[in-house]
Order: C-alpha cells, then sequence, then structure tokens
C-alpha cells in the first residue's frame, strides 16, 4: 500500500493579498422591504400593542409562537388566533462575548429560547411555542453554572411610544426574582 | 442477510476521490480550486473527462465566492460544459447530497459514470469578517432584528444537549483534541495541531459561553471530487469499488426555537432512511467507521447519537473511554473531521464522504483504523439546524 | 385585526476579495508591462484569453503563457448610452467583444470610435501608469 490517499492535495495559500487588488466594495447596500405576510403581520401589530399572539391547530394541538397561517404538520390552515402570556421559562441560555461582526463586546450579554406560557396548555419539550431573545438579570454565573435552565422570566416591554412593531419593542425578559 | 426493501435498476459504486488543501485562504479562483479536486479523482479512478457523461455539483451559499449562481459558475472546472449539469444544495448537508445526487443519476439508470464536485471559497467574503454571511440565515423579522452572532445558535444547543445529558465541557473538548490529533495524518489538513489537550480548548477565548474558540471548526477553502459509476462500469474500473449501499435525507422545520435542540431528530430520520436501504438494524455493531459532521465539537457527540451509534446522552461517555479514538471499537472522524481538515462548506461534506471510500479500500495511509472496514458513514448536516444528510457505504 | 406589512432590512457584506489565481496573477503582472498574453494548453495547443489554469476540453493542466501580438477583431458591439442608474451619459460608448487570431475567447473592453463596425481591426491604448488590472487597457482604437 503506497502512501495514504489523498496524495500531494494541491492548492497555494496565501496571507494577504498585495497585488493584484480586487477588492469590491459593496456599493449602495440592497435594501430589502420583507412582507410580513398574514401571520408575521399581525403578530408584530400585537407586538406593537404590548402582546405576543400565536395560532393553533385544533387537530393536533400545537400552539405556534411565532405564528403560521398553516400547520405544517397537518398541513392545512390553522383554526385561529390566542394571545400567549409575555413570561414563560429558560428552555437553554448562553453568554455573548462578541458583537454580530465577531468584535469583543464591552459588556457579555445573556440570550436564550424562552418557552412561552399559554393559558390552559401544558407543552413538552418536543415541541413548544418559543422564540429567542436577550435575557436580563442573569449574571454569566447563573448562566455557566446552568441555575438559569428552567428560571422563570418575564417579558420587559419598551414604553407603547418606542414600540414600533418589531421584536425588539421587547428590551429583553427578564429573570422573575421571588 | 441484509434484506433491501427498494429495488434498484443499477448497483452504484464510489470509483476514484479526489481533494485539493484546505486552507484559509487559496490563491485558486474558485473553477480552479474544482478542477484541482476534478482531475485528481478522475485520475485516481484512470479515466479521463471524456468517460464521464453527467456531472453534479455542490456548493453552498453564493454569497460566499460572491458570484450569482456559483455552481454553475464552475462547471468549467467540474467538467460540466455540455453535458447533463446540475448543482444542488442544502446548506453544510450539501457535501454529502452531492454523491445522493449522483446515485439518483446512475441508479436511474441514466448515465453511467458521473463526476460530483463540491468546492467552497469563503475567503472572498473578506470584510468585515467571512462570519458576517451566515446573517443571512436568520428570520429577518423575528430573529435579525436583535442583531444575532451565528455562534449564538450552536451555543444554545450546546448548553441544552450538556444540560439535558449532564455533560461537562470536558468531556466535549475530548472530541476536539482526538479529531484536530487526527487530522495530523491527513494531507489536506489545515489545523493539524499534534499536541492539544482538553486544557488548551478550555483556557482558548470564550465566544459565547460555553462555546470557546478551540471548539469550533474554520472557515476555509477548498474543493473535493468523487466519481460513481454503475455496477457494470465499476467493475471494470476498478477492483475495488465501493457500493453505495444506503442514502437518506431529511429537512426539519427552520423555527428552530420550537423544538427540542437536545436530540438531532432530522438526522435520525435520514439515517433511518439509509440504514433501511441497506438493511441495517444494528448500527451500533454493523457501522465499522463513521464521519459524523463536526463543525463544533459537541456535534460529533450530538450526531452519533442521532445516527443511532450511541443511544441518547452516551455519546460523552464512549468518547472518554477512546471507543471513538481510530484504534477503538467503534472509530469516529479518523479524518480529523471539519475540526481538524477544515470546514469549506460543501467540500467539507464531500471530504468525509472521500475518507470513507479510502478507509474502506485500506487506502488512508496513517489515518487507517485498526479493525478491518467493511461497512463506513459519513453524514452532514446544514442550514438552520434543519438539513440531514447521510450516506452509508461499504463492500 | 391590524397587520405591520412590511420590514426593512439592508444586506450587508461590506466588501469582496476576489482571487485571480496564480496563472490569472501572471497574466495581470504581463498587462502591467504592457504585454497582452493568452494561456497555453499544452496537449491540444488551445489559446485562452482571458488565461485558463486547466483546459476545459481536456482537462489538463494550463501553465504557460504566450505573447499575443495587440492586433484584434471586433466581433460584435454596443453602444452604450446611460449609466447604471439609467441617467443619460455625457459621450456614448462603444463596449465590444474583441478576439484575437487563433485565440479562444477575447476580451470585452471599450471602442474608441465614431464608427463601429464588426470586424474593424483595434489595438489596444495602453495607460501611461498601470496597476495589472484590465482596465489597464484604457481602450482600443482602429488600426
Amino acid at each position: 500500500m503506497s502512501g495514504g490517499r489523498p496524495i500531494n492535495p494541491r492548492g497555494t495559500r496565501y496571507e494577504k493579498v498585495e497585488f493584484p487588488v480586487f477588492e469590491f466594495p459593496v456599493v449602495g447596500k440592497a435594501r430589502y422591504s420583507y412582507t410580513t405576510g398574514e401571520a408575521l403581520g399581525r403578530f408584530l401589530a400585537g407586538l406593537k400593542e404590548g402582546k405576543i399572539l400565536g395560532t393553533y391547530c385544533a387537530k393536533c394541538g400545537r400552539i405556534f409562537v411565532p405564528p403560521r397561517i398553516y400547520c405544517s404538520y397537518c398541513f392545512k390552515e390553522v383554526d385561529g388566533w390566542l394571545e400567549a402570556k409575555d413570561e414563560g421559562v429558560v428552555v437553554t441560555a448562553v453568554m455573548s462575548y462578541i458583537s454580530a461582526t465577531r468584535a469583543r463586546l464591552e459588556r457579555p450579554v445573556a440570550v436564550g429560547v424562552i418557552k412561552l406560557d399559554a393559558p390552559g396548555r401544558q407543552f413538552d419539550d418536543h415541541f413548544f411555542p418559543g422564540i429567542m431573545h436577550y435575557i436580563c438579570g442573569a449574571s454569566e454565573d447563573d448562566v455557566k453554572s446552568m441555575r438559569i435552565f428552567g428560571a422563570r422570566v418575564k417579558a420587559k416591554w419598551k414604553r407603547p411610544e418606542q414600540r414600533t412593531g418589531s421584536i425588539s419593542d421587547i428590551e429583553c425578559f427578564e429573570v422573575v426574582r421571588p | 442477510m441484509t434484506g433491501r426493501n427498494l429495488n434498484f435498476k443499477h448497483r452504484v459504486a464510489v470509483v476514484g476521490a479526489g481533494l485539493t488543501l484546505f486552507r484559509s485562504r487559496l490563491l485558486e479562483t474558485p473553477q480552479e480550486l474544482a478542477w484541482l479536486a476534478a482531475k485528481q479523482a478522475l485520475d485516481e479512478a484512470g479515466l479521463t473527462l471524456k468517460d464521464i457523461d453527467c456531472v453534479v455539483i455542490g456548493s453552498a451559499p453564493d454569497a460566499f465566492d460572491g458570484v450569482h449562481m456559483k455552481g454553475e459558475y464552475l462547471a468549467e472546472g467540474a467538467g460540466g460544459i455540455h453535458k447533463p449539469t446540475i448543482r444542488v444544495f442544502v446548506g453544510g448537508a450539501t457535501g454529502v447530497f452531492v454523491p445522493i445526487a449522483a446515485w439518483w443519476h446512475v441508479a436511474s439508470g441514466l448515465c453511467k459514470r458521473v463526476l460530483a464536485v463540491a468546492e467552497e471559497k469563503m475567503s472572498h467574503a473578506a470584510k468585515p469578517h467571512t462570519q458576517y454571511v451566515f446573517r443571512y440565515i436568520w428570520d429577518p423579522i423575528v430573529e435579525k432584528p436583535l442583531n444575532p452572532n451565528l455562534i449564538w445558535i450552536f451555543a444554545m444547543e450546546m448548553h441544552r444537549y450538556m444540560h439535558k445529558c449532564g455533560v461537562k465541557k470536558e468531556d466535549i473538548a475530548l472530541v476536539s483534541v482526538k479529531n484536530k490529533r487526527n487530522a495530523c495524518g491527513h494531507p489536506s489538513a489545515q489545523l493539524c495541531m499534534p499536541n492539544i489537550t482538553v486544557d488548551d480548548v478550555l483556557k482558548s477565548e470564550v465566544l459565547v459561553w460555553p462555546v470557546q474558540l478551540l471548539d469550533i471548526s474554520p472557515t476555509s477553502d477548498g474543493a473535493a471530487a468523487v466519481v460513481l459509476a454503475s455496477e457494470e462500469e465499476a467493475r471494470r474500473i476498478t477492483d475495488t469499488p465501493v457500493w453505495i449501499k444506503g442514502i437518506g435525507w431529511t429537512l426539519d422545520t427552520t423555527h428552530w426555537t420550537n423544538r427540542d435542540l437536545a436530540y438531532p431528530e432530522y438526522v435520525r430520520r435520514a439515517a433511518e432512511m439509509a440504514y433501511r436501504m441497506a438493511g441495517i438494524d444494528n448500527p451500533r455493531k454493523q457501522i465499522d467507521v463513521a464521519e459524523p459532521y463536526d463543525p463544533f465539537d459537541y456535534k460529533e457527540l450530538h450526531h452519533m447519537e442521532g445516527l443511532g451509534l450511541a443511544k441518547k446522552c452516551e455519546a460523552p461517555i464512549l468518547t472518554r473511554e477512546g471507543v471513538t479514538q481510530r484504534d477503538g471499537d467503534l472509530p469516529i472522524n479518523p479524518s480529523g473531521g471539519l475540526l481538524g481538515v477544515g470546514n469549506p462548506i460543501a467540500a467539507a461534506g464531500l471530504m468525509k464522504v472521500a475518507e470513507i471510500f479510502w478507509q474502506v479500500r485500506g487506502e488512508a495511509g496513517e489515518r487507517q483504523v485498526k479493525k478491518p472496514v467493511y461497512t463506513g458513514l459519513a453524514q452532514a448536516w446544514g442550514d438552520l439546524m434543519q438539513a440531514g444528510t447521510v450516506i452509508v457505504m461499504g463492500i | 385585526m391590524r397587520r405591520i406589512k412590511h420590514f426593512p432590512e439592508v444586506m450587508e457584506i461590506e466588501a469582496y476579495i476576489y482571487t485571480a489565481g496564480p496563472v490569472g496573477t501572471k497574466w495581470l503582472e504581463a498587462l502591467r508591462a504592457g504585454r497582452l498574453t493568452a494561456a497555453r494548453c499544452p496537449k491540444c495547443g488551445r489559446l485562452f484569453m482571458p488565461p485558463k489554469r486547466f483546459c476545459p476540453y481536456d482537462f489538463e493542466e494550463v501553465k504557460e503563457l504566450r505573447e499575443v501580438e495587440p492586433v484584434g477583431v471586433v466581433e460584435t458591439y454596443t453602444v452604450v448610452e446611460r449609466d447604471f442608474y439609467g441617467e443619460p451619459l455625457r459621450e456614448r460608448k462603444v463596449l465590444a467583444f474583441i478576439k484575437f487570431p487563433d485565440v479562444e475567447g477575447g476580451l470585452i473592453h471599450y471602442v474608441k470610435t465614431d464608427n463601429p463596425q464588426m470586424g474593424m481591426k483595434v489595438r489596444p491604448k495602453w495607460r501611461e501608469e498601470r496597476r495589472g488590472l484590465v482596465t489597464d487597457i484604457e481602450y482600443f482604437v482602429e488600426i
């Protein structure tokens, strides 16, 4: 058996591009205007009013937050809208030391997935109404020790005049301290 | 013996494979990278471009190379001019989806010898940082306004897995150590680290706790290629064709905040599909070597469980006991995986398929696992925690 | 129920840095030196401009660059009247596909002429200061 494969893989590595210079700045950023559709349109309007709205499928019993107008499991239209509570339980949380551009943040932020309460319903871990958001009131140690898992959190809303109809109308989900 | 539920017109085999170097910055243009890998695969199979009748190309988001229809752009370098050529794309799962699509071409009887090429040039999207391209992955309405960094999702999944299974970072770091050391036997490897220890991983920069710098695979440029042939052709080309015994692929919802992150359901379903085809009902015993997708160290454990190679929450125990080392009972990622060899998104999965091909033939050199290999598995995963692709190969 | 119908967003990569590859880089260096070259396949002898690292017919590696006489022929052309944003240009521009004898491919470039013709013979007008880009040729003029 001759030497292992691949034999002499090729490629020319380089460190910095000195010459030729082919840097193309993206001139005029492409601006998008996403249509929110039936479901998210109402979801965002609800956020402006300080409510978290969802849809439900009567056939399988699932509740969708963020809402959709179809149940992707039964493949039919949902049966109606409901209001989920703006509080719930932390399903998973992490501590970010870097920003979206990978720069170091001055102060780390906690982020996680929150399983929201819905009136009269229980959910297991398999499928539940949940959203990603910032978590405030949690220390680095709360996250590293995993104490934050299962903690109860409640939405901290911006003032009504500051809301624009966006997920950031909620500043963060605050840990509920007894 | 093995019962196959499905009848195909033609059995399909892999008869050659090729790889370029994987590095963070390669000078070659995307077509040239595709050509380097394709030429090596053809040479290994003893074929020329004229012998190929169909071409399948795999490449991940156009936003990396910075060219529209980036797959078709590669056609010249992948031998796809004036031939039936298609490009497939399922995010990171593309690398294993490329041979799956190539399998369709041959199994249907439509093509006899197919060249399958995957390429990625991530270094083109240079400013502010290649990772920035991943911002397109988020839901623009309910997630992007929060200014997320991609690593958040992996950190959340990793932390949930750690919480559910009671796994410590030390156990997960063992995977990074194993793979970055394994990579030293791979000629294309970007990150061979022969002396890396668990301590090194735990002391590396914390990006998004619990994810640290040495838990992650690098961004890379690179290309890979394989040649597939029908049974008749394969026996003419080589004495040791490696048969494709099973394929599977599955997609899950992009609403990843609505489901349990501790277990990859989409991998399980894709694996089930492949195992059913291959007649495998006890993967832990019937798979001799596996290359699950490992862009992060915890992902190897996560996917091992999804593939049924370990029971839920058992994968870290197997790793700790050395079962997944090259000389262990179930070697995992003997190539060094994405953590060690590199992660040019689409080419990485195909690199794993090439590894299984060479392992089955006994041609993996230093990386050859100790136990005899009859059946191997490669798996890839992509997009927003959704797409799973699996391929089972052997003799 | 009220709906918020649109959500604005901006796509964000700031800049791409493309590389020309090993043979492409040599070709650009030749341009900077004021020479027009084409890549030659060792097997079939075909010449390619812009250069290719591999021959798409034989799949053989191409390493050699041969100098090409700077006499091109206009294969086809178009007259550009408006700029990228749709505003009328001050001066009309002629954009042509210029082929060179025995070379596969050719160059897309401007031709400075008031009377463009198919089959017109042209030669490059080089810039004084060259950087290793296709624009080191300012435009082509009729011979």
